[in-house]
Order: C-alpha cells, then sequence, then structure tokens
C-alpha cells in the first residue's frame, strides 16, 4: 500500500463478501467489493511508529518483522531512559522538523541497544558454574573434586607453587588475564604466561618487595619495592626507577588513564601518568601507612582504608579525600570495589567483611565474620573472594545471602588475591607460595576483542597500545559520579544568561537539573504538630515554674528560723528550655 | 553435582593460517567497556584537532587571465571543464584535472558580464559591454593548443548585436529562453535578434537575473533600486518585488528548494527568502565584513558558497546564521565570482588579481579513494563531533579559524558598532513609555516594503 494510504483510505464494508467464498476455489475469482474513497490531505504530525514493528540493518523480506524483545533483556544495553514521544511537547521542540530529528536520533539509540542485545546470538562461550543436586552443598566441593570434573585443559589451570623462600607473594594478573606476576616479599620477582606456564623472567631485586603490578600490558610491570618503584619490562630490565614514589605500600593502575597509583608508608597517595612519567597529583591522606587501597573500576576513584575504621575517596583533582566513610570500629584491612563500581566489601581488624552500597546511600547491605579479612577481591562476574588466615571462601550474590558457595585451604595464610579476568581462576598469594584455583562462574566468558584479548598477536599488541594512548582519558575527568561528563552543563548555561547585558532579551529557558534534591521541607501536618508541642512544653514549665514559686511562698512564713539560709531570691533565670532538658 | 569450568578452544579464537584475517569476536555488555563517556570525548577531541590539522583547502590557482577574472561559468555534464571571461573581454576554457587552459577567445569589446549554458551542453552564451549576446561552442577544438596564452581566432557560432545594456544572462531549464538584465529584464528566444518581453518596474538597472531552475517559468532579478523583483514569463508584468535597505548583488535559487532562494546585499549579509513570502527572510547569514558579491549553491541545496568585497570566501549552510568555513590566501584579493562545482566537492573562485583559484569544499577531507576502513573512521569522527560539539573545549576547536588582520580588526569594529546600537535602543526602551519602542526582529530590519 505505501504511499497510497496516505492520500485513500480502503473503506471495507461491513461484511466482506469474498470472506465465505475464499474458502472455496471455485469462488476465489470474485474479488470482494472495495470502495476507494479520496480523502482530503490531513496535516500530518509526524508519526512514530512503534518500537518493536520496525525493521533493521539488512533488508528483510517483505513482511517481517523481528519479534519484539523482552525489556529486561535489553536493559543490560540501556544508558538510560530515552525520550518518551507522546510527551515531547510543542512548546519544548517548536519546529515539526526539529523534532523529528530528535526523535530520530533517540530511535538510533534504541535500536542500537536492540541490535546489541541481537548480537548475543553470536557469543562464542557459554558462562561456567556449578549445579548443585537436592540435598547436595557445594560447599563440600574441594579444587580435586572440581579438577575431576573438568576437562584436562582447564584442570591444568589448577596448581600449586611452592615458594617458601621469599614468601609471603603478592599477585598480579595482565589485563588480558593471560600473564602472571609474582612478588615474594624477600625479593624474589618471576612474570610468566600461567597458561602456557612459560617464564618470561625471573630474578631477586635483593630488597624487601611490597606490591606488583602490570602496567597496559604484558611487556611492563611496576614493582614497589623498600626505598622507591621500578618498572621492568618483562625480560625484567629496569626501565625506570620512580623516585617521587618511595616507600610505596601498594600499587594500583588504572589502564584507562594510564596512571599508576601509589599508597606510601608516610600516608600519602601519588597518581603518576605512565605515558609521560609525571606525577599527576600526591597529596597527603594524614591517616598512617597506606597499606590498604584499591581502585573503583567504573569511575577510577581510589579507596583508601585507615586504621581508624575509615575508608576514604581520592581523586586526583581534589586535594581532599572526595568522600570519608566510617565502616568499621576497628583498622581497615582490606577492601575491594567490583566491576560495575556499585558494592565494596569492607573487612577489618575485628574479623567482619561489609559490604557497602556505593550507589548513592553508603549504607551496608550485609555483614560476615569469619575472621580477619586479609585479601578481598570481586571478581568479573560478581563473585566474591574473603581470604582470612589459610581459608578463602568465595560468595555469590554476597548482597543476598550469607552463606559462601565454595571455600579453599591453602597451605599458607592468603596475603593476596585476585580473579584472573577471563578465566574461571582466582590466584592467591600466600606464604607457602601461590596457589591457582579453579571457580567456576567466575569470569566473564566473552571477551571483547578490541578491549581485551587474551588471544592477541604481537601486531595486535602494538596495535591497540597506540589506540589506548590515543584514547588516554584525561585526569581531570575522574570525578565521583562517571556519569556527570554526559550531562547538561546547566551551570554554565545559566551564569551565561545571567551575564547577559540587560538591555538584551533573556531566552526563557527553565534550568531545573533533571536531578536535583529538593530541600528537605518539613510537612506542614508535622509543623503544626511540632509548633503544638513547643507551645505546650513552655505552656507547661511556665506553670510548673508558678507553682514552684507559690508552693516556696507558702512553706517559708517570715518568722521561721530556717529563713535565713534561703536565698534571697532575684530573679527566675532559668529559660523554660533549659528547665525542660534539666528535667 | 555439575561443575562447568570456562574452556576457550584456542583453534575458535587464533586464525588457522596467516593469510586469514584475525579473528576478533566482540561483545557490546557495557560492563566491558568501562568510562564509555569519558573516552567518545577523548576520541571527539582528537578527531577534531586532526579535522584541524589536515585542513589544507587550497588546491591550485588557475593562472592565466591577464584581467580581472568577471565571471565564471560551469559545464552541465561535464566536470572537468570550467569556463572564465575576463574584464578585457577574454573567454577561457580550463581543463580542472590537468589545471590547463584548453581554449582561449576574444569574445567581447571590454566585460565579459555573464555566461551561462544552453539547454543543449555544447553551446554556452556570453554577454558583454560591447551590448553583444554571443553563442559559442562548449566544446574546446583538440587542435587548437594556446601557445603563450595568446587568444587564437575562434569565432563564435552566432552572434546578436543589441541596444541594451547587458549586465547579466540566465538560461531557462527547459524551452529555448533566456533572460539578460540591464535597463530592463529582457526575454529572448535563442537566436532570434529581437527579445520577446520586456519588463519594466520603474527601476534603472539590474545587476543580476536568475531563471528557477525547477519552477522553470519563475525568474528573479536585482536591481540598483535595492529592490529583488520575481517575473512570470508566461505573464505580461513582474509579480513581486521586495525592497531592502541596501542593494543586493547577487541572487541564487536554492537547487532542492525551488521556493528559496539566497540574495548576497552589499548591507555584508545574505538573505534567504521564501518566494511565496517575501516580508520576512528565511535566515541571515552574517560574518562578511565587506559586500557580498557573488554566491553559488552547492548542488545538494544545504550550503553556498559566497566571495566577497573583503577578500575573503565563505561557507554557509543553510539552516545556520554564520559561515562554517573561511578560506582567503595572502594574494587572494577582491572576489569577483565563485562556483560550487557539480560533484559537490570543489568550489571555484575568481578574483581582482586575474587568478583562479580551485579549493576543496570539505577543508579537511581526504581526496582521492578512501578504503573501506578509512571511511568508516572518518563517518564515526564525523558523528563523534557531532555528539559532542557543543562541549566547551571542543566547539572552540571546531570554530577556531584564522582570518586575515583586517577581517579580525573590521570584525570587533562591527562588533562594537551593533553593541552600541543596541544599547542605545535598550535604554531608549527602558527610559520610554512601554511599548513606544518596541522590539524588532533582527530578520525584518533590513526589510524596507513588499510589493504586489
Amino acid at each position: 500500500m505505501g504511499k497510497v494510504t496516505r492520500y485513500f483510505h480502503v473503506e471495507k464494508p461491513d461484511k466482506i463478501i469474498g470472506e465465505d467464498s475464499s474458502s472455496n476455489p471455485l469462488n476465489s475469482q470474485q474479488q470482494p467489493v472495495v470502495t476507494i474513497v479520496a480523502k482530503t490531505r490531513s496535516k500530518k504530525r509526524w508519526v512514530v511508529r512503534n518500537q518493536p514493528e520496525r525493521s533493521y540493518g539488512q533488508k528483510q523480506q517483505p513482511g517481517f518483522v523481528p519479534p519484539p524483545l523482552p525489556r529486561d533483556e535489553v536493559l543490560k544495553y540501556s544508558r538510560g531512559p530515552g525520550l518518551n514521544p507522546n510527551r515531547i511537547s510543542e512548546e519544548q521542540i517548536r519546529t515539526g522538523i526539529r523534532r523529528a530529528k530528535i526523535l530520530k536520533r533517540d530511535s538510533k539509540v534504541v535500536s542500537g541497544i536492540d541490535q546489541a542485545r541481537r548480537a548475543e546470538i553470536l557469543l562464542l562461550e557459554q558462562h561456567g558454574g556449578i549445579e548443585v543436586g537436592q540435598g547436595e552443598s557445594s560447599l563440600t566441593l574441594n579444587q580435586c573434586d572440581i579438577v575431576k570434573q573438568v576437562d584436562m585443559a582447564s584442570a591444568t589451570k589448577s596448581f600449586h607453587l611452592t615458594l617458601d623462600k621469599f614468601a609471603p607473594y603478592k599477585v598480579d594478573y595482565s589485563l588480558n588475564g593471560r600473564h602472571l606476576v609474582l612478588g615474594g616479599r624477600k625479593g624474589h620477582l618471576a612474570a610468566f604466561d600461567w597458561v602456557t606456564k612459560k617464564l618470561l623472567c625471573e630474578f631477586n631485586v635483593m630488597e624487601s618487595v611490597h606490591d606488583v603490578k602490570w602496567l597496559h600490558n604484558e611487556t611492563m610491570f611496576a614493582v614497589a619495592q623498600k626505598q622507591w618503584t621500578y618498572v621492568y619490562d618483562n625480560q625484567g630490565l629496569e626501565i625506570h626507577c620512580l623516585k617521587r614514589m618511595d616507600r610505596v605500600m601498594k600499587l594500583e593502575f588504572l589502564p584507562y588513564h594510564f596512571l599508576l597509583v601509589g599508597g606510601h608508608e608516610s600516608g600519602f597517595i601519588s597518581w603518576v601518568d605512565v605515558s609521560i612519567g609525571k606525577i599527576v597529583a600526591q597529596f597527603g591522606a594524614k591517616n598512617g601507612p597506606l597499606g590498604v587501597l584499591t581502585s573503583n573500576p567504573s569511575n577510577a576513584i581510589i579507596h583508601c582504608g585507615h586504621s581508624n575504621g575509615t575508608v576514604t575517596l581520592w581523586s586526583p583533582n581534589v586535594k581532599s579525600s572526595v568522600a570519608s566513610i566510617l565502616c568499621h570500629g576497628s583498622a581497615v584491612s582490606a577492601v575491594a570495589v567490583d566491576n560495575s563500581g556499585r558494592l565494596m566489601a569492607t573487612g577489618a581488624m575485628d574479623g567482619r567483611l561489609r559490604i557497602w552500597d556505593l550507589r548513592n546511600s553508603f549504607t551496608p547491605l550485609t555483614s560476615v565474620s569469619y575472621g580477619t579479612p586479609t585479601a578481598i577481591s570481586f571478581s568479573q562476574k560478581g563473585l566474591l573472594a574473603y581470604s582470612c588466615a589459610n581459608a578463602t571462601r568465595i560468595y555469590s550474590e554476597i548482597g543476598q545471602t550469607k552463606k559462601p558457595f565454595l571455600r579453599h585451604m591453602s597451605h599458607g595464610n592468603v596475603i593476596s588475591s585476585q580473579f584472573c579476568p577471563f578465566e574461571d581462576v582466582l590466584g592467591l598469594g600466600t606464604f607457602r607460595g601461590f596457589d591457582s584455583c579453579l571457580v567456576p562462574g567466575a569470569g566473564e566468558a566473552n571477551f571483547d576483542a578490541l578491549e581485551r584479548n587474551p588471544f592477541q598477536t604481537k601486531k595486535q599488541r602494538k596495535e591497540s597500545e597506540v589506540k589506548a594512548l590515543l584514547e588516554k582519558i584525561q585526569p581531570e575527568l575522574i570525578t565521583l559520579d562517571n556519569k556527570l561528563l554526559g550531562e547538561v552543563d546547566t551551570n554554565t548555561l545559566k551564569k551565561d544568561t545571567d551575564s547577559k547585558p540587560t538591555h538584551l532579551k533573556k531566552a526563557e529557558i527553565e534550568l531545573s537539573h533533571r536531578r536535583k534534591r529538593k530541600s528537605a521541607k518539613i510537612p506542614k501536618a508535622k509543623q503544626s504538630i511540632q509548633s503544638e508541642l513547643k507551645l505546650r512544653t513552655i505552656r507547661e514549665t511556665h506553670q510548673r515554674l508558678k507553682k514552684s514559686e507559690e508552693s516556696k511562698g507558702q512553706n517559708l512564713t517570715s518568722d521561721d528560723p530556717l529563713n535565713r539560709f534561703v536565698r534571697k531570691k532575684k530573679s527566675v533565670v532559668s529559660t523554660p528550655v533549659a528547665e525542660d532538658t534539666d528535667e | 553435582m555439575k561443575v562447568k569450568v570456562l574452556s576457550r578452544n584456542p583453534d575458535k579464537y587464533i586464525r588457522e593460517t596467516k593469510f586469514d584475517l584475525h579473528k576478533l569476536p566482540r561483545n557490546y555488555d557495557p560492563a566491558l567497556h568501562p568510562f564509555e563517556t569519558a573516552r567518545e570525548y577523548t576520541r571527539a577531541l582528537n578527531a577534531v584537532k586532526l579535522e584541524r590539522v589536515f585542513a589544507k583547502p587550497f588546491l591550485a590557482a588557475l593562472d592565466g587571465h591577464s584581467d580581472v577574472v568577471s565571471c565564471l561559468g560551469k559545464h552541465p555534464t561535464q566536470l572537468s571543464w570550467l569556463y572564465s571571461g575576463a574584464a578585457d573581454g577574454m573567454i577561457k576554457i580550463w581543463n580542472i584535472p590537468s589545471r590547463k587552459c584548453v581554449q582561449t577567445m576574444q569574445a567581447h569589446e571590454g566585460y565579459v558580464r555573464g555566461m551561462t549554458f544552453t539547454q543543449d551542453p555544447e553551446t554556452f552564451i556570453s554577454v558583454g559591454d560591447d551590448k553583444n549576446i554571443r553563442f559559442w561552442s562548449a566544446l574546446p577544438s583538440e587542435s587548437e593548443e594556446p601557445i603563450g596564452g595568446e587568444a587564437i581566432p575562434v569565432t563564435a557560432k552566432h552572434n546578436i548585436v543589441t541596444k541594451y545594456m547587458l549586465a547579466s544572462v540566465s538560461h531557462h531549464a527547459k524551452k529555448s529562453l533566456y533572460a539578460t538584465g540591464g535597463d530592463s529584464c529582457l526575454v529572448w528566444e535563442a537566436q532570434r535578434n529581437e527579445p520577446l518581453h520586456k519588463y519594466d518596474w520603474g527601476v534603472d538597472s539590474l545587476n543580476c537575473v536568475r531563471f528557477n531552475q525547477s519552477q522553470t517559468n519563475v525568474l528573479s532579478a536585482c536591481a540598483s533600486d535595492n529592490s529583488i523583483m520575481l517575473y512570470d514569463i508566461r505573464g505580461n508584468s513582474p509579480i513581486r518585488k521586495v525592497v531592502l535597505s541596501l542593494r543586493a548583488n547577487v541572487l541564487e535559487w536554492n537547487p532542492m528548494e525551488p521556493f528559496v532562494f539566497v540574495v548576497g546585499s552589499e548591507d555584508y549579509n545574505c538573505y534567504a527568502f521564501d518566494m511565496r513570502r517575501l516580508k520576512i527572510p528565511l535566515n541571515i547569514f552574517k560574518d562578511h565584513v565587506s559586500a557580498v558579491i557573488d554566491l553559488d549553491f552547492n548542488p545538494t541545496g544545504k550550503e553556498f558558497v559566497t566571495g566577497s568585497y573583503d577578500k575573503t570566501i565563505r561557507i554557509y549552510e543553510t539552516d545556520k546564521g554564520h559561515s562554517r568555513e573561511v578560506y582567503h590566501t595572502k594574494r587572494m584579493q577582491r572576489l569577483t565570482s565563485v562556483l560550487w562545482t557539480k560533484d559537490s566537492k570543489y568550489i571555484i573562485s575568481g578574483s581582482d588579481e586575474m587568478n583562479i583559484r580551485i579549493w576543496k569544499a570539505k577543508a579537511w577531507e581526504k581526496l582521492g579513494v578512501l578504503k573501506t576502513k578509512e571511511r568508516e573512521a572518518f563517518n564515526y569522527n564525523d558523528s563523534l563531533k557531532e555528539k559532542f560539539g557543543s562541549f566547551p573545549q571542543i566547539k572552540r576547536i571546531l570554530r577556531h579559524r584564522h582570518v586575515p588582520k583586517h577581517v579580525y580588526l573590521a570584525k570587533q569594529e562591527h562588533r562594537i558598532i551593533q553593541d552600541s546600537k543596541q544599547r542605545k535602543e535598550g535604554n531608549r526602551r527602558t527610559h520610554s513609555k512601554p511599548g513606544a519602542v518596541p522590539f524588532v526582529s533582527t530578520r525584518t530590519k533590513n526589510i524596507v516594503s513588499e510589493e504586489q
């Protein structure tokens, strides 16, 4: 029909004559009577069709409409609520052309989300997991049981390295999960491809090693040594010595900002841009040595745990902490933030592990206590590993359950743990060496090869390095709310309009921020009650005072011998409020 | 209990031979792409910086005329031919790819005032100060290679000697009719010695006439009494007239929107009008600091180029009020004519100092064949620029253009003048009876009257 419907509309008779006869092939030649009536062309507004009815991408067969997707499946890809075409009034967008343009742009976003969801069909792998039957508990599983049930390639991923001499070990997996670096407290450093077990380098720096961290790819890693922080390449060659980062206890790396973050023994935090080798910021947290430090992967804010039980949040743009949360009554021993940036796990010396909601309220969700956590880490899929002494407990959906679903006992006490990206593997650095254990369902099954690729070739690595450097996010963009950049800057707009000369006509723009919090107003009903209460207390105290005065006057007559001990009354000084509080 | 652990088969991820393409599995889950906005913003910043780095619009100068280039013409079907007329009466035919003049002819005595192509693309018409209308063959004969730029005697196909002043010429889109401007608007039929129609509206001279190429019977003209007139050649008299505060130098119809035309005015601005409603212009295009001498539309109808007396070329988008681009060189003098080629990729300008210049329409565009990946990258960058174009840092880089000092200073001066006028009006408004000094929109300020 297409164009024709714009000018004519087909009037169907109430009873279609052909309907009855259609089943009879002999009568099929008989056409249903259709009258075509010319319609005056009405001024049509831009019509937005229902979204599910649209067809995308490749030309489909005529009449093919892809089935609509369930809303909750698409929600994962959504970047926030789009425009509601019915709610865009004509005052907001005056011209039809502009309105159509905006709606078109919005519909592109919608179809993009839809396509992203439909592209899931191309994903190659499925997530791991444990299927628990009735009456069974996954807690009874140990590594031997798991290894027995999995294929040979995966079985090799569960192993133990006995390294007694230079223990305890700090561990770090490279960003694509392919390489591992181990740093023994007594100076032993080893970097290797842990999947093939091919050693890249192994040497002893002959001084204490406090932390190790891979930089943006597997060619370089940073080591916090006794005095300074060093950068080595994968051959073990010393490339840099960062003397500004001295006596660092904990290292973090922000890969999209190329920032190496160190927590100093002196209580300072420093951010070093490793692409240009400059210190971006260095602030004193003034709260003791910074041995507990982690980064929020979603907004690049640094979380520091202190000995007074607080966790402070730091950005390189603000001299003081952006937020300070009192998490525990005793010293914080470990901090971890999950991939989405919604949950924070803190452990303290009181033996508690608490989960916090970071989104808006900073409130504790759950609390678990098995012993002082020495290492906590979140996996890509949101599993939490909680190590105390030599036991590591792994939780799934920590917000809802308090019971771990898997447990692992190491030979020595655990001091550092990390889930391997894109693998179902947890690496544990202990006092007896290194443990690699299988945790089904921990890693992201389908990697994006243009983001992190475990199978990348040398050339791809070089290309991605150049791309990553070009896209390096400036440290000024680190904010607590990482959506700030995508929002309308109403403050500047308002300033601009306010600064316009008075003789110019000003545009009437309503500059109310969408998420602006309303001032806490007490409802009127409450207000009246409160004022009534106040009045009542004032009245009562007044009466009480009067009574006491009268009683005093009544009890003591002028000729009483005890009268001389009574203090001479000047005036009633005490205010009714003070009186009230005394009682 | 069943345990399933992630185990990847490397064969799925590694290419089999080195001649294969690398396998790049994608996953669009936002959780795997953190800092989306910040990274896109950085990419957008890089894109605008690269745009400015690669913005080198000047391609070539065609040197050969020995007097002011007065008019330019483009072939209706051939992209490679360019026609130019000069103040000494010479017409040159240029081959743009080889950047050479292929033919020179002494067309008129004195100025060549205008040229236009007939329906037959092999013939073009030129008018000159010598009151002659001449028909020429548009195809240069290959044997006649000019030596030392000297005119080889080429005779016109046809010559009409008239008694009228001829300032401009424009051909009908479908019929073999053409109009000339001068003392009055004349419509001629092909190769007839006398005009078919003569339109007068009490005007001394018309400096520009243009046929509408879509509404083919509509003809428009700019007159020296600051008016713009519309004619229908089916009738005997002009149909409509609008008077501006200053003279319009040039008029051009939008090739895609038949009702719309743009005039370049002596008051430094261009005005877009809807033919049906001349009272309020659709848009005003500001930025020039001197009179607009010539303008030409992009064949897409979304942009046009102007050449001005301030020695700059500017490119305007029809839906914006200010230019998106300004071109200038140290040696380029007052512009006399500009042209947008039919493939919408190049701009050609003729100027007072006898040179013809070729420019890219998009200053940063990469010429030649693009590989698919390149094209995708350019498209992606374009959409990033659009998405983040209003961010102050990006906007600043996108908008920044270096202009010659005289333009810069003139601009400052005009701003001061404008501000003081506005201030004065505002003061007057505040100190007089409410409503006594009404707000007048900028669009209507320069429109004097509309006559039927």
